[in-house]
């Protein structure tokens, strides 16, 4: 009989996985959802949190700080990740506006190019071998449930996704400008029709989704490692995502992430090595059964 | 009555075939003076038949594929499986095998994937294909995991190539791909210039409007899947006869980027392209190979073909010839 | 001979009402042009019967045969053929490229690999000879985006016709065409569809082209059709002029 505390740990793992496909998937469903590019390197700025973190800002964290003052240690390296991937971002935004308006072919193309250049430059900078960075990790500890440890690091995660994803929808639902993105979002004629000036707005989500990125690759990497071959990684897991949860859907992004985390978590228990086929069959099921995804997206 | 509009030439199949064949009567030389870039002409033309197979789905079917290296890797695998554990060595046998695996697996996969266009089917495939290359990768006790597996040297009509020098082995194998490669480019123009070929550029420019003229969409895009996988699957085939190692590698995503680039370098747009861009990108690659960072620089090329020159070679080779001409003229 | 009849036709979209209680029938031969202001339903009806969207409710006969539930293919087959209200072929292709595609098509052939299509040397003087009837064989070579916005449409109609229908179902072929240009259009199309003698539907807004050249109007609103008749007793109808001076159109 599978007990409570057993059920709560798998949970756990659940949510932890589904925070982390959130932060990435809600940037790409953001770029695509509001001026339709879809861009296959955004978890590449994930992964390039991470190696920001992992290859020298814990370091410098740290020595600001020193190792054992707990709240820095747990705040900085995210944001430390976010401004990173940011600047990245506005260093290749001219690029986003050469493929804003363009067909798929093109950015397709284009950014699947950006996707091999960002995997090489990880190697260039940082080289093959997988880096950590877990000193938030163990300075935050663990706590015992029941039987199980149970690191706290992770619950932390869990709670740092719930308030960006608490704040992304007041954001988006609740604010003048965030109405104008979701405005943006299904007609951007009109809506530069009304006065917006498109420009900004790409430039406010490119930089908003590479935020998002860099903080879910800031706030992952305590927990485990980066390594090449991550991007590529992260982005079939997040297709798999915006697949179900809808493509340009914010709840799709949610529903998405936890399905996924959900399924993944079930398949590495029965069958490890099939576990991105199951998933992808899974996709394909909801995907012939509901086209626009279980948020509501667009129809593929 | 009006005339039947005449191909460009870089549409014109003798044009086509005089580039191959000059290539093949080149090879001879290159390989007397330096066997390496021999051996680079032999890459060249075993991946044409790849990249003519990719361009089908590409440029006539519009629809790209992120995913090609699952063809090729299908390829590769089943004369892996084959030598490994049926000890075949028959090069006709190996052709044989990956056609039918392809054709198998393509239909299967195509079935569920040719519903869908543009993003879905470009990311779609780069899925399967790396779900494909993880079982490759995991499933190390069949598929000789990243060690690989080592395959013997091809016997041709029965007669084993053991013991002839690397040279004349070479030869026979460049030869041998080239004869094939005449035939499926021939095969490949014919189709693309049939009534199907007409109906799938239907396809790609108008989708709605070909479905209301009575156009089985789905089934013409699945036929177009098939035959471009089993392309992408005999050039795997033949690559695994080339290197006489198979592994994961030839199924990894940055493969699907070899064939996606070599294409849009030599220019995607007409059918003499990819068999230019064959050619290029592995020179290309043959001399970047030693700056290790080899993907960098693809990427690089490939965003710069995009914004400046999305036509590739051939556009830059179009262009060259009018200016020049109009230099002429003056 | 009645070709097709349409029985209670309903269509929603959401809270919309695209279609209400929609009953008429079409004989053989029949060239009807469908007016009605922005919103009027008259897309929808074309979509209906061309199977592009299913209806909410009722029936539609088509000699003889319900066919509200077939799919596309299966109507095209039966001779029901649609063009778009905005041009809409194959831009990559040249003209007769078009045409041929829809040839192709029309015998079936289309996904025959084995022949080039330059020897199919038939299907070539069809087309031939189709775009010689549309006036379109002087472009015939050329790649469809450099040809004019007039001869597009041409081209378009021509593509519908190419597939040989009994029921052709035209929207807005003048529309987006100059002015002196249109009636040149209207009348190629009446001409070829007299000769023809396919039963038609011709969306169109230009009240001097309806009025001028139609036999019968079915006139709609919000998705009703509240005249159905010969082209004077329609225009006297006082109905229709509150409709038609009233409502907005294009």
């Amino acid at each position: 009989m599978i007990g409570v505390e057993e059920i709560l740990i798998r949970s756990y793992n659940i949510f932890f996985g589904a925070s982390v496909l959130f932060l990435i998937a809600v940037g790409l469903n953001i770029i695509y959802g509001v001026m339709k590019i879809v861009n296959l390197a955004h978890p590449a700025f994930f992964t390039l949190g991470c190696y920001a973190v992992a290859g020298f800002g814990m370091g410098i964290i740290i020595s600001i700080f020193g190792s054992s003052s707990i709240t820095p240690i747990l705040i900085a390296p995210p944001l430390f990740a976010a401004l990173i991937v940011v600047i990245a971002s506005l260093l290749i935004f001219p690029l986003f506006l050469f493929m804003s308006g363009k067909g798929d072919e093109v950015q397709l193309l284009l950014t699947y190019g950006l996707l091999l250049i960002f995997e090489d430059l990880f190697r260039l900078i940082w080289g093959s071998e997988p880096l950590r960075a877990s000193q938030p990790y163990e300075l935050a500890g663990s706590i015992y449930i029941g039987e199980y440890i149970v690191p706290v690091y992770n619950i932390y995660v869990i709670i740092s996704a719930l308030t960006v994803a608490l704040l992304l929808w007041f954001f988006l639902f609740k604010t003048k400008q965030g109405v104008l993105i979701r405005a943006a979002s299904m007609d951007i004629e009109m809506t530069s029709a009304l006065g917006a000036n498109v420009r900004r707005v790409l430039l406010i989500t490119v930089l908003f989704a590479a935020f998002l990125a860099g903080l879910g690759g800031g706030l992952y990497i305590p927990s485990g490692s980066v390594m090449l071959g991550m991007s590529v990684e992260l982005l079939v897991l997040a297709f798999v995502v915006v697949v179900i949860g809808g493509l340009g859907s914010f709840l799709g992004s949610l529903i998405g992430s936890f399905i996924v985390s959900l399924l993944r978590t079930i398949t590495l228990i029965i069958f490890p090595e099939l576990e991105l086929a199951l998933i992808y069959i899974v996709a394909i099921i909801i995907l012939t059964l509901k086209p626009e995804g279980l948020g509501g997206g667009k129809k593929w | 009555m009006v005339r039947m509009p005449g191909r460009a030439f870089g549409d014109d199949i003798r044009v086509t075939i005089l580039l191959i064949i000059i290539i093949a009567i080149a090879y001879p030389i290159v390989y007397v003076v330096s066997p390496g870039w021999g051996v680079v002409l032999g890459h060249g033309i075993t991946w044409v038949i790849a990249l003519i197979g990719f361009n089908l789905l590409f440029s006539y079917a519009g629809l790209l594929s992120f995913g090609h290296a699952l063809f090729l890797g299908i390829g590769a695998y089943t004369v892996g499986f084959m030598y490994k554990y049926l000890a075949v060595t028959n090069i006709e046998l190996h052709l044989l095998g990956s056609i039918l695996s392809s054709a198998v697996i393509a239909f299967i996969v195509g079935f569920v994937v040719v519903k869908y266009t543009r993003i879905f089917f470009a990311i779609f495939m780069l899925a399967i294909a790396q779900i494909f290359w993880s079982l490759y990768y995991k499933f190390y006790w069949i598929t000789g995991g990243t060690d690989g597996i080592k395959v013997a040297r091809f016997s041709i009509l029965g007669v084993s190539l053991e013991n002839l020098d690397f040279a004349s082995y070479h030869h026979i194998y460049f030869y041998l791909v080239t004869g094939i490669a005449l035939v499926l480019v021939y095969i490949m123009w014919r189709i693309v210039n049939s009534p199907f070929g007409l109906a799938l550029k239907a396809i790609r420019d108008n989708e709605t409007r070909a479905r209301f003229i009575g156009i089985d969409v789905y089934k013409m895009r699945l036929y177009a899947f098939i035959i471009s996988a089993i392309y992408a699957s005999i050039t795997g085939a033949l690559v695994a006869n080339h290197h006489r190692l198979v592994t994961p590698d030839i199924a990894y995503w940055t493969t699907s980027g070899k064939v996606v680039f070599a294409t849009l370098l030599g220019g995607a747009k007409v059918f003499i392209g990819p068999v230019l861009g064959s050619f290029i990108f592995h020179i290309i690659e043959s001399f970047a190979m030693r700056f290790i960072y080899w993907q960098l620089i693809m990427g690089l090329l490939i965003v710069i073909i995009i914004i400046v020159m999305p036509g590739g070679f051939i556009q830059l080779i179009k262009t060259s010839i009018e200016r020049g001409s109009r230099l002429i003229r003056r | 001979m009645e070709i097709l009849k349409l029985i209670d036709v309903k269509k929603h979209f959401g809270g919309v009402r695209a279609l209400e209680n929609i009953t008429t029938t079409l004989n053989e031969g029949e060239i009807v042009m469908v007016i009605g202001p922005n919103g009027a339903g008259k897309t929808t009806l074309v979509n209906v019967i061309s199977g592009y969207v299913f209806p909410d409710g009722g029936k539609i006969i088509y000699s003889g045969e319900e066919i509200t539930k077939y799919p596309p293919l299966k109507r095209i087959e039966k001779g029901i053929v649609r063009s778009f209200q905005l041009v809409n072929i194959f831009d990559g292709l040249t003209v007769y490229e078009n045409l041929m595609t829809a040839l192709f098509s029309r015998r079936k052939n289309y996904s025959k690999m084995y022949k080039l299509v330059d020897d199919y040397v038939e299907v070539f003087n069809e087309a031939e000879n189709v775009l010689r009837l549309f006036g379109l064989i002087d472009v015939a070579d050329k790649n469809v985006k450099s040809i004019s916005y007039g001869d597009r449409k041409l081209l378009d109609i021509a593509v519908s016709f190419a597939m040989n229908p009994r029921l052709i179902m035209l929207d807005e072929p003048t529309s987006g065409v100059a002015t002196k240009d249109k009636d040149e259009i209207m009348e190629k199309i009446l001409e070829i569809i007299r000769k023809t003698e396919v039963t038609s539907i011709i969306i169109e807004h230009d009240m001097d082209i309806v009025f001028r050249y139609s036999e019968r109007v079915i006139v709609m609103h919000q998705g009703k059709i509240i005249a159905d008749g010969e082209a004077e007793e329609v225009r006297r109808s006082e109905e229709v002029k509150k409709v038609l001076l009233g409502g907005t159109y294009a």
